[in-house]
């Protein structure tokens, strides 16, 4: 990195790194006295994992691979045993290592850890490997030979035909002699490749030659990797010296001076605000004095009139002095006027500055990329063309900040996981070097980063699997999620498709860790990929992250906000535009139905629930997702500066802070991301419990297909079945909680299974529907002599009636 | 002063050479003796009085019991007027004030800790926290203010969020668990 954006960027690195070394230090005393706590293990090992990532964003060896190795220290932790004396006093020390680094670092001098070494060691990693540095290219090329070596031993251990193990291993020779040229490597390599020529005859000999190969293998592979070392410090040392730092006019500001600008701007407007409701105040207040001041005149017309003469001359004085105090307070209440006016424009200009001084070069969160992506290639032996477009697009200092560690996260994977080997690739037909492109685009008042590679795409088998072993989901559930769901399963906690633990993409606290920033920025995040052609993330955050707009309205008894935003449009609504649609509320908005639902019922506050015919709407919409959320009164729209709550309120997850509104009163603003969630049962119903399961038995594959479909919207599993045997059979191996089933099918029948399953004790308290497409008397004499439960004509399914019936026979689950 | 016996001049002699020798700046070696363990005496009892120091703490009072915190992480005292409920918000949230440029949660510790209690209607203070730049409130029925605890006698506590319990049952909290841990 270069080191004038090193220096720019240190101090706000060595801020963060310090919140984070102090959360894994006291998270390490907390586990020491209470190791049950699993959140604060978890905690301890993200903050360690988001230290490394920044470090690692930043080209700080040592402190990337210390942090690392804090992590790593607590991947085997186990509850039961606790921590011990020692490994807790060897993360304390590289804590401390870690706040010397920094504080090198602050003086200005290059933050590294003297007695790295020992700290590793203490933390049970061997010092070898070291992860922050960039190999000199010819340790790459050893390195990757290494591997085609050793790829090569194992080929030659295998049964292989005569000619084929003698061209092999004379390849392999050849490969180890051209190792000879690496710096005092000469003898080993001889070494290699004669044990490898000896091999091209199999035999007794070639045993002994594969047993001497593994060992100078190991070797060879260790001293490559320690040579390096120096090498990466000397290419560091002549980036230095070049010092070619380009004369930017710009000064630096701490970030904490920008937030406090922010704040004290914010009451300059709450003023203003107040001051130009007192203008109003005084304004209406002279009107009601003139409206007094007449009446009072009229009483003296009346006294005039009735002949009193007692007191007329100070009353008509009176009046008239009262005339002269209403002109006083109405200049008074345009003054205040003017004077908040003028504030207000004031402010508006500030605020503007103050967006501008927050607005920094996207160019300053790409930049890690191109350096990111060489590394890990180099250590994968992989080859990787970086792009990089929209570097001169500005964005909020604080949502680069919070995207810097998301898209290195995102870097690593696609080079890790997407991006194929040279062999792969070859194979496939594309071009050895990968593809990875970084780009920002505006896109009004939000702004994208995508991150885009050429490689294999996903496997949503290969995630269905993971996320089935690390207990994500269940089998059953696993198997039903479409493609999209099942990516979503990749941003949970705990979830890496890494087969292997690598130090590249960490340990499954990566894509959780980007959701979590993107749900920090109010923003989204999307995947699409094509097998075998690329995967691209699509990020999208808010341009700025000062005052938003929001809207203000009650819902139960409560005042709430939500970003203006989030809020595509507000309606009033007649009754008769709500309505069921498989089982769910929808409201109609225009030609489309919108899943719909009463806020305050939603969030599970206790609403005094009074509906008149007529009700107010919110059309909320995030990320592709969209929702009606009903509302007892929208009271208005303010600008508001929202405040997190804090990691005490997290766990309420439909509050995404609290603002203060102009008239000083405090109000919650509730996060659309959480409430469309909520409000859409169907992701809902997937992460909860285990749902209710259907067994649908029909022949027809369309019928079979619908009745599943329909049933799978309103919530339930469904097993299906193409005749009453298969679905005896499913019914006694899988269970169900109700079957649905065709009346007419061959091998075994509706009634038929009707019959068998009344007749299992197992089985028999299962509701059994029958559904068939004839509606004669007889028919349904029949099936409820079979011991039928309900009895459905075909053309009832589509009005709703099957679900309406599933729900009646259900047993009450416990 | 009346001498029973002979003077014993040897004796005076020495006291005198004594005495001139300390006016003179030069202790003889009984008096350094005497004077450096003086000396020791003394910067024990300094060193002792640094260990008794006391610990600046506020203390409130919630639920009918004492708790405090440490002054240094006392970011504001309120009056809990300004409170606004937040939406549909769990009972141990009280809601939101604004604590002088920012917009703070209010906690009841009550219900944090497990105890009986819920509502604000005794609740009239808000003791307004700072932890690792999380800043939040902690209602409480009444301020005791300042008071110096002496570390002398303070226990750590058996359980809950508590950096220690003094004699009296003042419990300290421990402000990186409070709200963090487990919710009654």
């Amino acid at each position: 990195m270069e080191r004038s954006l090193l220096r720019q960027l240190w101090p706000i690195f060595s801020a963060e790194a310090r919140e984070h070394l102090a959360v894994i230090g006291t998270g390490v005393l907390d586990l020491e006295r209470d190791p049950s706590q699993q959140g604060v293990l978890e905690r301890v090992r993200r903050t360690a994992h988001s230290l490394k990532g920044s470090a690692g964003s930043l080209g700080l060896a040592d402190l990337e691979r210390l942090a690392h190795a804090v992590e790593s220290s607590l991947a085997g932790f186990d509850a039961s045993e606790g921590l011990s004396r020692d490994a807790v006093q060897a993360a304390l020390d590289a804590i401390e290592g870690i706040e010397g680094a920094l504080a090198a670092g602050d003086a200005g001098e290059e933050p590294r850890v003297a007695t790295l070494d020992a700290l590793l060691s203490a933390l049970g990693v061997e010092a070898h490997a070291p992860a922050g540095h960039t190999p000199a290219a010819a340790e790459i090329a050893g390195q990757a030979s290494v591997d085609g070596l050793e790829a090569a031993l194992a080929a030659l251990c295998t049964p292989l035909e005569p000619s084929e193990r003698s061209r092999a291993a004379d390849e392999a020779a050849r490969a180890a002699e051209s190792l000879a040229r690496l710096p005092g490597q000469a003898e080993r390599a001889g070494r290699i490749a004669g044990a490898f020529r000896s091999m091209a005859g199999g035999g007794e000999e070639a045993a002994r030659a594969a047993a001497a190969l593994a060992g100078d293998l190991v070797d060879l592979r260790e001293s490559l990797e320690k040579g390096s070392r120096p090498a990466a410090a000397a290419e560091a040392s002549k980036a230095e010296a070049r010092g070619d730092a380009p004369t930017d006019r710009s000064i630096r500001v701490l970030a904490s001076a920008l937030d406090s600008l922010a704040r004290q701007l914010e009451l300059l407007t709450l003023t203003e605000g107040r001051h130009s409701r007192r203008a109003r105040d005084l304004a209406s207040a002279e009107a009601a004095m003139r409206e007094a001041t007449g009446r009072v005149e009229e009483a003296a017309t009346a006294l005039r009139s009735a002949g009193v003469a007692t007191g007329r001359a100070a009353l008509v004085d009176g009046v008239a002095r009262l005339r002269q105090v209403a002109g006083d307070v109405a200049r008074l209440a345009r003054e205040g006027r003017r004077d908040a006016e003028g504030q207000r424009l004031a402010a508006a200009v500030l605020r503007e500055d103050l967006r501008a001084l927050r607005m920094v070069p996207a160019g300053l969160l790409l930049e890690p990329v191109r350096r990111v992506a060489r590394e890990v290639a180099g250590r994968l032996g992989r080859d990787v063309e970086v792009e990089l477009t929209g570097g001169e697009v500005k964005l909020d200092r604080r949502v680069v900040d919070a995207l810097r560690d998301p898209l290195v996260h995102l870097v690593r994977n696609a080079v890790d996981h997407g991006i194929e080997s040279p062999v792969e690739r070859i194979a496939a037909g594309k071009p050895v070097a990968g593809r990875l492109s970084a780009r920002v685009e505006p896109r009004g008042t939000r702004v994208g980063l995508v991150i885009e590679d050429d490689g294999r795409g996903l496997d949503p088998d290969a995630i269905r699997r993971s996320a089935v072993s690390k207990g994500i989901v269940t089998p059953e559930a696993a198997v039903r999620l479409g493609e999209d769901e099942v990516v979503r399963l990749l941003f949970q906690a705990g979830f890496s498709t890494a087969q292997e633990v690598t130090e590249i993409s960490g340990r499954g606290v990566g894509l959780d860790v980007v959701q979590e920033a993107l749900t920090r920025l109010q923003g989204t995040i999307d995947v699409r990929w094509e097998a075998g052609r690329f995967t691209r993330f699509d990020l999208e955050v808010p341009l700025s992250l000062a005052a938003t707009a929001a809207l203000l309205f009650r819902t139960g008894r409560d005042v709430a906000a939500l970003p203006a935003e989030t809020v595509e449009r507000v309606l009033l609504h007649e009754d008769g535009e709500l309505g069921t649609v498989a089982g769910r509320v929808m409201l109609r908005v225009g030609g489309e139905q919108l899943p719909y639902a009463h806020l305050a019922r939603l969030l599970g506050a206790n609403a005094a629930q009074a509906h008149g015919s007529r009700g107010v709407a919110l059309i909320l919409r995030h990320g592709g997702q969209r929702a009606a959320l009903g509302v007892e009164e929208i009271l208005g729209q303010q600008e508001l500066v929202v405040s997190p709550l804090g990691a005490r309120v997290a766990a309420v997850t439909h509050l995404a802070g609290a603002a203060m509104l102009d008239d000083g009163h405090v109000v919650g603003v509730l996060a659309a991301p959480e409430i469309l969630r909520r409000a859409h049962p169907a992701t809902a119903a997937r992460t909860a419990a285990p749902r209710t399961r259907v067994l649908v038995a029909d022949d027809a594959l369309t019928t079979r297909s619908a009745m599943k479909a329909l049933l799978e919207i309103a919530g339930y599993a469904v097993l299906a079945a193409a005749d009453g045997e298969e679905a005896l059979a499913l019914l006694r191996e899988s269970g169900a909680q109700i079957v649905v089933s065709d009346v007419q099918m061959p091998r075994m029948d509706g009634l038929g299974l009707c019959r068998a399953v009344k007749a299992d004790p197992k089985l028999r308290s299962t509701p059994v529907i029958l559904v068939t497409s004839l509606d004669a008397p007889e028919d349904r004499a029949a099936g409820l002599e079979a011991g039928a439960d309900g009895y459905l004509v075909k053309r009832e399914v589509e009005r709703g009636k099957l679900l309406e019936l599933v729900r009646q026979l259900l047993p009450a689950r416990p | 002063m009346a001498a029973d016996g002979p003077v014993d001049f040897e004796a005076l002699r020495r006291r005198l050479d004594d005495a001139t020798r300390s006016l003179a700046g030069e202790a003889g070696p009984e008096a350094r003796r005497r004077i450096l363990e003086e000396r020791a005496a003394v910067v024990a009892t300094t060193r002792e009085a640094v260990r008794t120091e006391s610990v600046p703490v506020l203390a409130f009072r919630v639920g009918g019991e004492r708790y405090a915190v440490e002054v240094a992480s006392v970011f504001q005292v309120l009056e809990s007027r300004g409170l606004a409920p937040l939406p549909a918000a769990p009972p141990w949230l009280l809601g939101a004030l604004v604590a002088r440029t920012r917009v703070v949660p209010v906690l009841d510790l009550r219900l944090l800790l497990g105890l009986e209690g819920g509502g604000m209607s005794d609740l009239a203070k808000v003791v307004v926290v700072e932890h690792e730049g999380d800043v939040f409130g902690l209602a409480a029925e009444d301020l005791e203010g300042r008071i110096e605890v002496p570390k002398e006698g303070l226990a750590p506590a058996a359980s809950g969020p508590f950096h220690w319990v003094a004699p009296d049952r003042l419990a300290l909290l421990d402000l990186a668990r409070v709200g963090l841990e487990t919710r009654g």
